[in-house]
């Protein structure tokens, strides 16, 4: 399988650099396919053409979702609408986001006017307005503005078109309101849970922890993630594999204090663990950890033996079929990369070390992170290097304190969220103790880039 | 009293040395109200104006290069800055960007 996640990739990446027509993806997929059904008692011949079907359809996955290819109106109202002012009716289709006095949001469009003409229009147009909007994922809008043009910088045709709207006035809600949907009941469940960290933390440790927690990074100050970059961390102000491992772990425990079955334990976990990621807006990585540890809970109550390799690869074939853009996405290439380095390289690192016949029992963990770590670090400088102009050799030591200390902000963040709504009286407590570890994290970072040849920039 | 498994009593132990740290923190705070965690870490997160170099000063998003490089040129010409509002004499400095330097930056002679 994991072979079969590696073709789907090389299908999408080729659909991506070349003209590759969707007739000519269509037709090798439905040959490929005939082939490897008529040629099914010979084995070579039927896995040969299976991999071609599977590489066939990721190029038809790619040339689907390519830049350019219409499947509705999009681009071609875009471009001539570019401009002028007109009024669009749509729903917000994200988070709205309020940064720096503006607020900014992913509008679904259902129809638009000008004065020419008015229609029902398809597509999403990423808003900007000036001011402080109190709307609402899901609620329904209507916007008077022009579409910026079509063409961004280089001249290259945006995928979203943009809008920036200079008053809240502009801008009115109609409609009852936005209908039920788990994603808004998430991020309702989010600002509720937020604004518990708020009540008890204060000012930068508090906005980190609602990144570390929820997934909101633009609350990190740019240097503080400049910073953790340097020393190859960043990783841990996002939500990744560790938070969601970390919270389907906490979700089992906490059933089994309650001496739940451990089958029902673990088909509990599973919705917990899709509300989380729709909770924390269901970027790559949380995609990615989520199928992964679902395969993973789901392999008891099915009476299988959860399989590394597969589970990695079944959460790369969902995440591309889904979005095939995702995997030209840097997020999204160092989480997979660093997992399947470590799935691969820390096995073999570990055997021609030597470090597993150690006996000491308290050195086993700090050599086993050590390795671990390293494994991550081989498998993604060379992505790092090239995307962010970075190499940074302080990463392998710097991840086998930094990672402890943030699972244990991160345990520490989850005991504030738990005290706030069951015992209040010992929140300020949690609060001030997430506070003082968060001083040290940044205080420990801080030493390490300041080490020599902590990294190199370029 | 209660049968607890190893991973409840580690569970257990975790939360007790929890709150008990926060309430020594809070008696700290109150023989010494000057110790802020919070601003500690704000000056973590800021850069210091009067020693931040041009590198510094862009990688920081608090100005953009050529902001950077005017900055950096009235800093020549008029030695350390002893207050962010100093920084409304530099052309180009608007109130926006002045906002994101006091949320950005500090200054320590």
């Amino acid at each position: 399988m994991p072979f079969c996640a590696v073709v789907f990739c090389a299908g999408i990446w080729l659909a991506a650099k070349t003209f590759l027509p969707f007739f000519c993806a269509g037709v090798v997929c439905f040959l490929a396919l005939s082939g490897a059904v008529i040629w099914r008692g010979n084995n070579r011949v039927m896995i040969a053409l299976f991999f071609l079907f599977v590489f066939a359809m990721g190029a038809l996955r790619g040339v689907c979702a390519r830049p350019g290819v219409l499947l509705g109106n999009q681009g071609r109202d875009a471009a001539r609408l570019a401009g002028r002012v007109c009024t669009f009716w749509g729903k917000i289709s994200s988070d709205p986001l309020i940064r720096n006095g503006r607020t900014g949001f992913v509008m679904d469009l259902s129809a638009y006017a000008c004065p020419e003409s008015a229609r029902v229009s398809r597509g999403t147009v990423y808003m900007v307005v000036d001011g402080e909007l109190p709307f609402e994922f899901g609620e329904e809008i209507a916007v008077r503005g022009a579409l910026c043009s079509a063409r961004g910088p280089a001249g290259r045709i945006n995928r979203m078109p943009r809008m920036r709207v200079a008053s809240s006035a502009l801008v009115k809600k109609y409609g009852a309101g936005g209908s039920f949907s788990f994603k808004r009941l998430a991020f309702k469940l989010r600002s509720c849970l937020e604004g518990r960290i708020f009540a008890y933390m204060h000012g930068l440790p508090a906005r980190i922890m609602a990144a570390m927690l929820f997934g909101k990074k633009y609350l990190i100050p740019p240097l503080v993630n400049s910073d953790m970059m340097k020393s190859g961390t960043v990783h841990i102000l996002v939500i990744s594999g560790f938070h969601v491992t970390l919270v389907a772990c906490l979700v089992v425990f906490v059933l089994k204090l309650f001496r739940v079955g451990r089958r029902v334990r673990f088909c509990i976990a599973l919705p917990c663990l899709a509300a989380y990621c729709l909770l924390t807006g269901g970027s790559a990585p949380v995609l990615r950890a989520t199928v992964m540890s679902a395969v993973f809970l789901a392999a008891y109550p099915l009476r299988r033996d959860p399989d590394i390799h597969n589970a990695w690869a079944l959460a790369a074939l969902i995440l591309l079929s889904l979005n095939p853009q995702e995997l030209f996405n840097l997020g999204f290439q160092l989480s997979f990369v660093s997992v399947l380095a470590i799935i691969y390289v820390y096995p073999l690192l570990k055997r021609y070390t030597g470090f597993e016949k150690l006996k000491l029992r308290l050195i086993r963990p700090i050599t086993e992170g050590f390795l671990v770590s390293l494994a991550a670090w081989a498998g993604t400088a060379g992505i790092i290097a090239c995307a962010c102009r970075m190499f940074s050799p302080v990463t392998v030591i710097a991840n086998i304190v930094i990672v402890p200390l943030s699972s244990l902000i991160t345990l520490a963040g989850f005991s504030l969220i738990a005290a706030a709504f069951l015992c209040p009286a010992a929140a300020p407590c949690c609060g001030r103790v997430c506070e003082l570890l968060l001083l040290v994290l940044l205080k420990v970072n801080a030493l390490f880039i300041k080490l020599p040849h902590a990294y190199f920039t370029w | 009293m209660f049968p607890l498994t190893p991973q409840e009593r580690n569970a257990v132990i975790f939360l007790a040395v929890l709150w008990l740290a926060g309430m020594g923190i809070g008696v700290y705070v109150r023989f010494d109200p000057s110790f802020r965690i919070d601003g500690l870490c704000e000056n973590e997160a800021k850069i210091n104006l009067n020693t931040a170099s041009y590198e510094v000063l862009v990688e920081s998003r608090v100005f953009t290069p050529a902001a950077a490089r005017k900055f950096l040129a009235y800093r020549l010409e008029h030695g350390p800055v002893a207050d962010i509002s100093e920084l409304e004499e530099i052309k180009g400095m608007s109130r926006r960007r002045l906002e994101r330097v006091r949320e950005f930056a500090f200054v320590r002679p």
